[in-house]
């Protein structure tokens, strides 16, 4: 190693807190990034791949309505059409002991050319036999699973066992268990079974939930089956499908990802902090350099060249964080998208060479990034010309102008993007990115001017030790400015997503409070509920009306569109509420004219409104449907379409109802009308009750989960911050050796400097707060009105609770005192002698 | 060797700093030359602009006006990297503050310019070991310098500074930081090396001692030169 | 014939095939080891159990058009029909189409799914194409519910999704006398659409129908033929399609038994004389090399009068072997002599690969005879089947 690079490290190397925490705030940055990218990538990956399994080498698929496709027509297109790269499904979900488990209803004789079950296993092959298939083919119930579902669920080959679907329980029996190797690992959550099973199970007799295809790749092969179709039934592309399924995580990912680069932008003020610092304390070894011959170029590679390493050091480490931090959050993140997308279990993290490489990169690129401006200010040095302090600080000062007015245009830049953008949310987020810089390089002009008015009045106050403690924030604004930073960006995350959050769940709770007007709700997991039964629960003493609904996927080549169909009660559709039109003429038209109300996110995504129309696959063909009104929801952020349970009548042969809402009768108890309906169900499907407060405590249960990870990222940029400002102290106070050993040595005691040190850092923490607050309702108002209508097409109003801005203020002032205690404590037991013989 | 070449020529040169709203004088129509091989004392009091006149030779500053020329070339018209490269070929420092790189030993030190020279390191290990023996600090190459005394020190940047055989050596009250007796013995080993290397040496120097030992003083007030005297 | 049989041993395979995507793997396991030749064959079959299925135990008369239907309580059955064609200008052509139905298991399975089925359909077709030296083959299966696959009696009908036997509506206008059957298969480079019209009534095979193939009581099946069905109609070889007619033969057989454990394999004989006379011989082969005393046949004279063969008046005698690239030694020429018929006949294939290298390996295919009977020159055409020497291959 050149001698040249030998002097940078052995420095570096003297000051191993100030390379600790340089690497510390590099390795969370990369690590946060790694372990959001892991843990998204890993749930993508997962149901992909189960996808990929389900699909197996189907090319395309037939689907239809509601009820399915008409099994008639995979035998026509066989015996009549002659097709034979076809191959009929039926699936849906069971549960057995409580797990969920997917159910795959198969043809074993249209399948050999469809999906691998099971890799060939080295040594004992499948349990398979020749009974087995007679058994799969005649016995109702039987299924095949692999060998490690059938360990989860404790079951041996011949054992029976039962399954619900829907609220009914019905008699399984495990006849054989299948190898899974790695590959098709997506197939331990998936019980194959004879489609005559699946059709009993999922009520779907006469019905197939698809028709698996496989087409050549020319496109006389689709349009020959296209024209066997019947309106209502689509060919459509698997591919487009899973990609239309997974899309509706999209935004929800890209959040998260979002997220994950704050921290990291967080981690480079750090960086930059760090490597500011290691500059700043050298100036005199960089004279001697120069003077020696080092040209501005060659500083100016060392300079980057240190940060770079450090860079390097860091992200590595912060990789294999990463690693480890992505398999916790990847429980958080598959459990909210099985919350509000798809099914999805995840049994294996995907560590794919691409997240790492990105994660590293993205560090060693903020670190180089962040070490570009001292390294710029370092071969600016004249030689030898030893800089006195007072000129750097002045010359900071000067800067500050500058800085600040980058920072406006910045935020200038962000304010013209946002409307021009549309519903691009990458843009959104950029734009939010460069309002958090435009402010933060703001900051600094404010700290200077707010401690040099505070040093005014802490000096009348306090006296001088006071003033001496305000005015070094200012005085030393170079290595202070960019703490602050780091610590005001980080709380004003905090701000910003609390209030975010708050906002969203306060609008969610009246919404949900809203719709919910019924006082129990029933239903039955994964299917739909007995006609009879729902007709029984009517006559029950103490019902005094029922509602109903049903949800359904209509699929289009365009994409998929989700419909709720509802039936009103008595008391009418008070839980809707209309954004855009009058209440009276938009129900008489939704129950007597066909026309639909779409949620606001469908409107938002699909720029429709009041007044325009939408098309419908029908078992009639497309057909328009007009829109009545926008309503409020924050259920689906696909959007949904709203129909009445009369139109729906008009086109659909489906009188299934996925849940009811029972309205009391006046004086009627809901436990004992509970008690009542489980009598009256018991032997025909196991209810799911909720009364409306369980319910509502359920939803908002489910909607804090989904915020829990946002809340882990946040403290972690947090904990980023702090370790900004530990570092910012400890270099000051190595920089200010000398002062402080003067100040000792006319007298002030251990006790005094110590704190002042650490009033100094809380001070640091009061200012960075105070600046947090502006920036954090800037950056709500963002995440609420652009980041949030883009990702999920949901308006909200902001609501700010002053408990938030409060905790902020403490959090950012109590985290810079804790960071000050250490370097107070340095400093105070530091020899006056000693420090003074130093520089 | 005193010979009749001219090593440097200095003609007029002027600098000033602004310091608040007043202009500072610090080197005022200065013109000289200094010849190859001669060793020449620098006197005059602290502000009289020894240190800048000294900046200025090596490209360290550069002057508001006027011209320097070493060894025919005009420095005054290089850009900012050329300077610095020549310097880096041609220019010895030795500085009042030693100004070694704590964090290298003291062979590294040394290495350090040799490298930047592009001196290979087998060669710069002779060279390295030359010197320090030398210095007579063969024993210390691998100290780090906060174990040497300020004599030693300076000793070792001595070493530095003739370690890629320079034109011109720059010296700065080489010795105001060291006791007499010390200061002594780093001097006379300073202008014995330098002599023996053939180089010109400038030295700035409150010391009488020093002066003494010059081949030429020369005596600056407000950055004007007042007295040229040339020893026997 | 009796191939049908074989396919007990392909739902077997089947079963431990079926997971193995075909596109995606091929099976690591050496699938030999299930079906390593006939006697593992013939201990599978044995092994089968025909508990609770309806056996051919005693001759019954056959009722027609019933019988022509299926016959479900019983555990296997065939409609098996073979022929010789040539096109307008005198193209050679041979084909095989085989649908066969098996019953899984014995007890009912009512189910409210139209899918649920215990009967499995499965399905083999083949083309000898004699100019263009091709022989190619086809193969189907399906569950016997849905629609997809199965049989009914009146109007008699059996079909595989495509694949498909019927008897034409009475008022076809081909020939008042006999109820004419239409045949259909196709595949991606062959195909047939015949109408088949019987010459005579069907014959019974065995006695009065019943052949026994062991000595255990119940390993036996109910066998009628129709040896002579005028054939018309157009086939497909690669891309070229022709008006062709010829000679089928419908074989149909149905019980619930197996193989007994010592039988190897067989050689089947179905062979149309140019007298009008016809005759069908299996021939079953011990492990031990020698003949099965249940090998037995009938002779078909030119009015449809069946004669039973019995082992000892049909003495066949090989005159030339085959042996298949895919491994096996075939007998591919004879000379069969029936004493009480005063036949000697020399019966060779008019191709020799016509092996169907499915999952269970053997051969199937045209022959030409020639020969003397009563001293004068005779001449015919008819289709040999030899299962039992060749090692199966793996999946298609």
């Amino acid at each position: 190693m050149p001698v040249l690079y030998k002097a940078s490290f052995g420095y570096l190397l003297r000051h191993p807190w100030q390379l600790g925490l340089a690497l510390l705030g590099i390795c969370i940055g990369v690590a946060v990034i790694v372990a959001v990218d892991i843990a998204n990538s890993s749930s993508r990956k997962a149901f992909l791949l189960s996808m990929n399994t389900i699909n197996g080498e189907a090319s395309h698929q037939i689907v239809a309505g509601p009820g399915g496709v008409d099994e008639e027509l995979y035998v026509h297109l066989r015996v009549a059409g002659g097709m034979r790269n076809i191959a009929p499904i039926v699936t849906g979900y069971v549960s057995v002991d409580g797990q969920t488990l997917q159910v795959l209803g198969v043809d074993v004789f249209a399948e050999r050319t469809f999906r691998a079950y099971t890799q060939p296993a080295t040594g004992r092959r499948s349990t398979l036999n020749e009974s087995t298939f007679g058994e799969f083919l005649t016995k109702p119930g039987a299924v095949l699973m692999s060998s490690a579902v059938a360990t989860k669920l404790g079951l041996a080959i011949g054992e029976d066992f039962t399954i619900t679907s829907a609220g009914r329980d019905y008699p399984a029996l495990l006849i054989g268990t299948t190898q899974s190797s790695s590959s098709s690992a997506a197939l331990a959550n998936i019980l194959v079974v004879d489609i005559a099973s699946a059709q009993h199970w999922f009520d779907k007799i006469g019905h197939l939930s698809r028709i698996d295809v496989r087409l050549p790749a020319d496109q006389g092969a689709a349009a020959s089956i296209l024209a066997e179709l019947p309106p209502g039934t689509e060919l459509l592309s698997a591919e487009s499908r899973t990609r239309s399924i997974t899309e509706m995580s999209t935004a929800f990912m890209t959040n998260l990802t979002a997220m994950s680069l704050l921290a990291l932008l967080i981690g480079t003020f750090l960086i930059y902090n760090s490597v500011s610092f290691a500059v700043l304390q050298r100036r005199g070894l960089i004279g001697v350099l120069r003077a020696l011959g080092l040209t501005r170029r060659e500083t100016f590679s060392l300079i980057v060249a240190e940060g770079a390493a450090l860079g390097i050091v860091g992200a590595l480490f912060g990789v294999l964080l990463g690693v480890w931090l992505g398999e916790q959050l990847l429980l958080l993140v598959s459990q909210s998208i099985n919350d509000l997308y798809f099914r999805v279990t995840v049994t294996n993290v995907t560590v794919s060479p691409l997240s790492l490489l990105v994660g590293f990169v993205a560090g060693v690129g903020a670190t180089g990034l962040a070490a570009m401006v001292p390294a710029i200010e370092a071969s600016g040095y004249r030689p030898q010309l030893s800089l006195a302090r007072s000129v750097l600080e002045r010359r900071t000062r000067r800067l500050l102008p500058s800085i600040a007015l980058a920072g406006l245009a910045a935020a200038a830049l962000a304010l013209i993007i946002l409307p021009l953008s549309g519903t691009s949310l990458v843009a959104g987020l950029t734009a939010m990115f460069l309002l958090i810089l435009g402010f933060a390089l703001c900051i600094p002009v404010m700290v200077d001017t707010v401690s040099r008015l505070a040093a005014g009045v802490a000096g009348r106050f306090g006296g001088a030790t006071a003033r001496l403690t305000v005015r070094g924030v200012s005085a030393s604004l170079s290595r202070t400015g960019v703490a602050i930073v780091a610590l005001a960006v980080a709380v004003s995350a905090t701000v910003g997503v609390s209030v975010m959050v708050d906002s969203f769940r306060l609008a969610v709770n009246d919404w949900i409070g809203n719709s919910l007007r019924a006082d129990i709700y029933v239903g039955v997991p994964g299917g739909s509920l007995d006609p009879e039964l729902v007709r029984d629960i009517a006559q029950l003493p103490g019902v005094a009306e029922i509602s109903s609904s049903r949800r359904i996927w209509l699929e289009m080549p365009q994409g998929r569109t989700r419909v709720l169909i509802l039936n009103r009660a008595g008391p009418g559709y008070g839980g809707v509420e209309l954004l855009d039109a009058e209440a009276e003429e938009t129900w008489r038209s939704f129950e007597a004219d066909g026309a639909v109300l779409v949620s606001e996110p469908y409107a938002y995504r699909n720029a429709v409104a009041r007044g325009s129309t939408l098309s419908l696959n029908t078992p009639l063909g497309p057909q328009a449907f007009n829109i009545a009104a926008t309503y409020r929801s924050y259920d689906a952020n696909q959007g949904t379409v709203l129909m009445s349970r009369t139109t729906y009548r008009r086109y659909w042969h489906d009188e299934a109802i996925d849940s009811i809402g029972v309205y009391l009768a006046a004086g009627a108890a809901s436990q004992s009308v509970m008690e009542r309906m489980r009598e009256i169900s018991k032997g025909r499907q196991s209810l799911l009750m909720r009364s409306n407060r369980e319910l509502r405590d359920l939803s908002l249960q489910i909607f804090d989960r989904t915020f829990v990870i946002t809340d882990v990222l946040y403290w972690l940029a947090v904990g980023v911050a702090i370790i900004g400002i530990l570092g910012s102290m400890l270099a000051l106070q190595l920089e200010r050796a000398r002062e402080f050993a003067i100040l000792r040595a006319i007298g002030m005691t251990p006790w005094q400097l110590g704190s002042m040190v650490t009033l100094q850092s809380g001070f640091i923490g009061l200012l960075s707060g105070l600046a947090a607050l502006p920036l954090g309702l800037l950056m709500a108002w963002v995440l609420i009105d652009v980041i949030n209508r883009r990702s999920f097409g949901w308006q909200m109003d902001m609501s700010i609770a002053p408990s938030f801005l409060l905790t902020a203020l403490a959090l950012s002032t109590g985290a810079a005192l804790m960071a000050g205690l250490y370097p107070a404590y340095r400093a105070a037991s530091a020899r006056p002698a000693l420090a003074m013989r130093e520089e | 060797m005193v010979n009749s070449n001219v090593q440097i020529r200095l003609s007029h040169l002027s600098r000033s700093f602004q310091e608040g709203a007043q202009q500072h004088v610090v080197l005022q129509d200065l013109s000289a030359n200094f010849y190859e091989g001669e060793t020449v004392a620098l006197r005059g009091r602290s502000g009289s602009g020894k240190s800048t006149l000294l900046n200025v030779i090596s490209g360290i500053d550069a002057p508001d006006s006027g011209r320097i020329e070493i060894a025919g070339l005009d420095i005054t018209a290089m850009s900012e990297r050329d300077r610095t490269l020549f310097r880096r070929l041609h220019i010895g420092f030795v500085y009042q503050a030693f100004n070694l790189v704590p964090t290298l030993t003291v062979a590294d030190n040394i290495r350090l310019v040799l490298q930047l020279n592009k001196v290979e390191d087998a060669e710069g290990s002779r060279r390295i070991r030359e010197l320090l023996t030398a210095v007579g600090l063969a024993d210390r190459r691998h100290s780090y310098p906060d174990v040497l005394s300020g004599g030693e020190q300076q000793r070792v940047a001595i070493a530095r500074a003739l370690a890629h055989r320079p034109r011109i050596v720059l010296a700065d009250e080489p010795t105001g930081n060291l006791d007499d007796d010390t200061a002594d013995d780093v001097l006379s080993l300073l202008g014995d090396l330098v002599r023996q290397e053939g180089g010109t040496m400038i030295v700035a120097t409150h010391s009488a001692k020093v002066a003494a030992r010059s081949d030429r003083v020369l005596e600056l007030q407000n950055g004007q030169l007042i007295a040229d005297s040339r020893h026997g | 014939m009796r191939k049908g049989l074989l396919f007990i041993v392909f739902i077997v395979i089947l079963i431990v095939f079926w997971p193995y995507s075909s596109v995606q793997h091929a099976p690591a396991a050496d699938p030999t080891e299930f079906v390593s030749g006939a006697p593992r064959l013939a201990r599978l079959l044995g092994a089968a159990d025909s508990e609770g299925y309806r056996q051919a135990l005693t001759a019954r008369p056959f009722r027609f058009p019933e019988d022509h239907g299926p016959h479900p309580e019983y555990r296997n059955e065939w409609w098996y029909v073979t022929g010789n064609l040539h096109g307008e200008n005198g193209q050679r052509f041979g084909f095989e189409l085989t649908l066969f139905r098996f019953s899984v298991t014995a007890t009912s399975v009512a189910d409210d799914s139209a899918w649920r089925t215990k009967q499995v359909y499965i399905g083999h077709f083949a083309i000898t194409d004699l100019r263009a030296r091709k022989f190619r083959v086809a193969t189907r299966y399906s569950r016997g519910g849905v629609g997809l696959a199965g049989a009914q009696s009146n109007p008699f009908r059996v079909w595989l999704e495509q694949w498909e036997l019927g008897e034409l509506p009475p008022d076809g206008g081909v020939d008042e006398s006999a109820q004419a059957w239409y045949l259909r298969a196709m595949d991606d480079d062959i195909a047939i659409d015949l109408t088949l019209m019987p010459r005579y009534a069907p014959v019974s095979n065995g006695i009065d129908g019943l052949s026994k193939k062991s000595a255990a009581p119940g390993n036996a099946s109910y066998y009628y033929s129709l040896p002579r069905l005028r054939t018309t109609g157009t086939l497909r070889s690669g891309e070229q399609i022709f008006e062709v007619s010829g000679l089928s033969w419908l074989d149909r057989e149905w019980g619930s038994g197996g193989l007994s454990l010592d039988q190897q394999g067989w050689d089947w004989f179905a062979l149309q004389l140019s007298d009008g006379s016809s005759l069908m011989f299996y021939d079953l082969r011990k492990t031990d090399g020698t003949r099965d005393l249940y090998s037995a046949g009938t002779f078909v004279a030119k009015d449809g009068t069946a004669t039973p063969l019995s082992r000892d008046e049909v003495v066949i005698d090989v005159l030339e072997y085959w042996d298949s690239p895919a491994g096996g030694r075939y007998p591919m020429g004879w000379r069969m002599t029936i004493a009480s018929h005063e036949l000697s006949l020399r019966i060779s294939p008019i191709l020799r690969g016509q092996e169907l290298d499915t999952l269970v390996r053997y051969w199937e295919g045209a022959v030409d005879v020639a020969g003397e009977r009563r001293n004068n020159a005779i001449s015919g055409r008819g289709y040999v089947e030899l299962t039992g020497y060749a090692a199966d291959s793996p999946a298609p």
